[in-house]
């Protein structure tokens, strides 16, 4: 075992360390240590967000993007960077407000409810689990390839040991993911890439001397169309590498089920303003070191090695070696968390809800760890054989999910006649159109974006499919008014009031009378 | 003749002038009306939980889960509450819509489901119900004065504090 694999081990045992003590802290019994993320500040939350969301993409494809097509990789920095506030603004309190209605508990369980059909759910749980899975992929492969720089194995057996240890700390238990971890990774992660970017930014004598040494090798690499100007004048192809992250959120399953779970609007904004300190930090840093590794790493092989292979050359080896091991907790932080809700949607939404529905705990776990084992020997197969790149497989399967349920779930708190036809119609149309246009290269030949195809496509299928099926019931429409809210209550009583409290507020407005005036909260 | 019926309640720790007072230093343009109670039923249920591994809390703990007995919402609970017996009016009192056997179905599955959830684990430790109780939760109905369309009223947790919009 050689040195680097060494601190990789003492890097885990590290943060098992942090993740035992600050749980124990606050564990003197289990419920406290249950009820621990009330006492969590919205710094740390907002923290712990982007570290769990911003894994192997932002260090391995989103550089390669940078050294491969210069400046045009910067409109997915500038979604990535507005995205979570974006997301954030427009479906917060209303989908906050609308699932507290209609109790949902999950994000496919919500769509069921508020469009009032079983195929919403199955049609939903079958997306998001496949699409799900291939986002995780692209998280194994980069396990791969940081394990495969640290170590010096070849690739097979790096992804191997990188998947079995993801699946270990997914199955086994998630003590090291717990928020004070995720925070301490987070600031490893900033601190890193932009260690990184200091050295590189001075060896290349700063953002100037950035771009003169670019405009030396192709002056393209500065345009904002792409390298040899492959996009000239495709302003759909820009407008979808834009909206991809500054609007796709929206429709990632695992990111607007933190709407649902939502304590208080005054966490919400001081949440959204770290989001956001954090992003502009962070969201830039990586595509930059890209343009860095144009200049420094001309005969680089694999663009996605941009981080791994610089990180080498400006640092020690030990510091390095910490960077990298930063990378693989980080990626492992990621995965559990989308294949825990992989496995929640297969075993909640489709197992237990259409195939056993008495099914015993025991039985959803076992369903919940085959899936996870499944797409872990899937993930192993894939990678091994024909390795797609980190970039394309999450913009593939980022697309996919933000086509087929971004116009669901935006419909859902602000069109009150959407109905379960229109929204199978989206669902359907938006996730196969963004998969045709990938899979047969569309962009080429209409200059748009896969990911602006596909939302074009939902929408109209939305309106269309709309025509076909009954309006919501007078339930949902009522719930839609009460998720919208029909007046405003002052600022200073709507900052403080109990969200948690909806569900006993309906219920006693019912009982004294009081519900024939719903007030907005 | 107003029936009365012996049941678990909680301690009022905020009275009607203190609910009206925190109310109209809020909203200084309303004038609130606090006269009304109304009592809600919660199913509470303290769950022993059994360590499985090393990386579970030490003694396995206790989790406390009240159940909604109307709409069937799960919370937890930090402490385990004290509740007094009391002869309470029958019309104050919103009737439970299930029985005992679903409200600790669900408090189970509520309490695995937030393990699940918080702690990242598919396999949360086995739990024994210690104690169950039925009781009702004191809310005043707080009734803003101001003409329409800026009346408004709210329902306020006696035990708590907290209130929310009806």
């Amino acid at each position: 075992m050689n040195q680097d694999a060494i601190i990789f081990i003492i890097y885990l045992l590290i943060l098992l360390t942090i993740g035992l003590y600050f749980s124990r802290k606050a564990s003197k019994s289990a419920d406290s240590y249950l009820l621990g993320d009330r006492n969590v500040g919205p710094a740390v939350t907002a923290f712990t967000m982007q570290s769990t969301s911003m894994s192997g993409f932002m260090f391995m494809g989103g550089p390669a993007m940078a050294f491969q097509q210069g400046w045009y990789a910067i409109w997915y920095a500038i979604g990535d960077a507005g995205g979570g506030i974006v997301n954030l603004s427009v479906l917060g309190k209303r989908m906050r407000r609308m699932s507290e209605i209609l109790q949902a508990l999950s994000p496919i369980e919500y769509l069921e409810k508020r469009y009032e059909s079983p195929a919403v759910r199955i049609v939903g749980g079958i997306i998001s689990i496949i699409f799900l899975f291939a986002y995780v992929f692209a998280q194994f492969i980069a396990s791969g390839k940081a394990l495969e720089s640290l170590t010096g194995l070849p690739f097979s057996w790096a992804l191997i040991i990188g998947v079995s240890v993801i699946i270990a700390y997914t199955v086994v238990g998630g003590y090291l993911a717990v928020v004070w971890t995720d925070f301490f990774q987070a600031i490893v992660m900033l601190l890193g890439v932009g260690g990184i970017l200091i050295m590189g930014l001075i060896h290349v004598g700063g953002l100037s001397g950035l771009n003169a040494a670019l405009a030396d090798i192709d002056p393209t690499y500065l345009s904002i169309w792409g390298q040899g100007l492959e996009f000239y004048g495709q302003w759909g192809v820009v407008l979808g590498a834009v909206l991809i992250y500054s609007i796709g959120y929206m429709g990632l399953p695992h990111v607007v089920v933190r709407h649902m779970s939502i304590r208080s609007t005054k966490s919400v904004k001081s949440a959204i303003l770290w989001t956001s300190i954090y992003n502009q930090l962070f969201a830039y840093s990586p595509y930059l070191v890209g343009f860095i590794g144009i200049i420094m790493l001309p005969t680089l092989g694999d663009p996605e090695m941009v981080i791994p292979t610089l990180a080498y050359t400006f640092f020690p080896g030990l510091f390095a070696a910490i960077l990298l091991s930063a990378i693989m907790a980080a990626i492992m932080s990621t995965s559990d968390s989308i294949l825990m809700q992989a496995g929640t949607i297969l075993s909640r939404d489709v197992y237990h809800r259409f195939i056993n529905k008495k099914a015993g705990h025991g039985q959803l776990v076992l369903v919940s760890r085959l899936c996870i084992l499944l797409a872990g020997t899937i993930g192993v197969i894939v990678a091994i054989n024909e390795p797609p790149s980190v970039f394309t497989l999450v913009v593939f399967a980022f697309g996919t999910l933000g086509n087929s349920f971004l116009v669901p779930y935006v419909c859902s708190v602000y069109w009150k006649n959407a109905n379960k036809i229109g929204v199978l119609s989206a669902m359907i149309a938006g996730g196969a159109s963004h998969i045709l246009w990938t899979a047969l290269d569309w962009q080429s030949a209409t200059a748009i974006h896969p990911f602006l195809g596909g939302l074009i496509v939902s929408i109209a299928a939305m309106i269309l499919g709309n025509f076909f099926g009954s309006p919501p019931s007078d339930e949902i429409q009522e719930a839609f008014y009460k998720a919208r809210g029909t007046h405003k209550l002052p600022k200073n009583i709507d900052k403080n009031v109990a969200r948690d409290l909806a569900p006993e507020a309906s219920s006693i407005a019912d009982f004294t009378g009081y519900n024939r005036h719903p007030v907005k909260g | 003749m107003t029936t009365t019926t012996l049941v678990k309640t909680e301690t009022i720790h905020y009275d009607q002038d203190e609910v009206k007072k925190v109310l109209e230093t809020l909203d200084e343009s309303q004038l609130f009306e606090v006269n009304q109670l109304v009592f809600y039923p919660y199913y509470f249920f303290e769950c022993q939980l059994e360590r499985k591994s090393l990386l579970q809390p030490k003694g396995g703990g206790k989790a406390g889960c009240a159940v909604d007995g109307v709409n069937k919402v799960g919370s937890l609970v930090d402490q385990s509450p004290v509740f007094l017996e009391k002869e309470l009016p029958a019309s104050d009192m919103i009737p439970v819509t299930y029985d005992w056997e679903e409200a600790k179905k669900a408090a189970i599955d509520f309490v695995r489901h937030s393990i699940t959830y918080r702690m990242k684990v598919l396999a949360p430790p086995k739990m024994t119900i210690t104690r169950a109780e039925l009781f009702y939760r004191p809310y005043w109905i707080a009734e803003g004065q101001s003409v329409p369309p800026d009346r408004y009223t709210l329902t306020v947790d006696a035990v708590s504090g907290k209130y929310h919009p009806l």
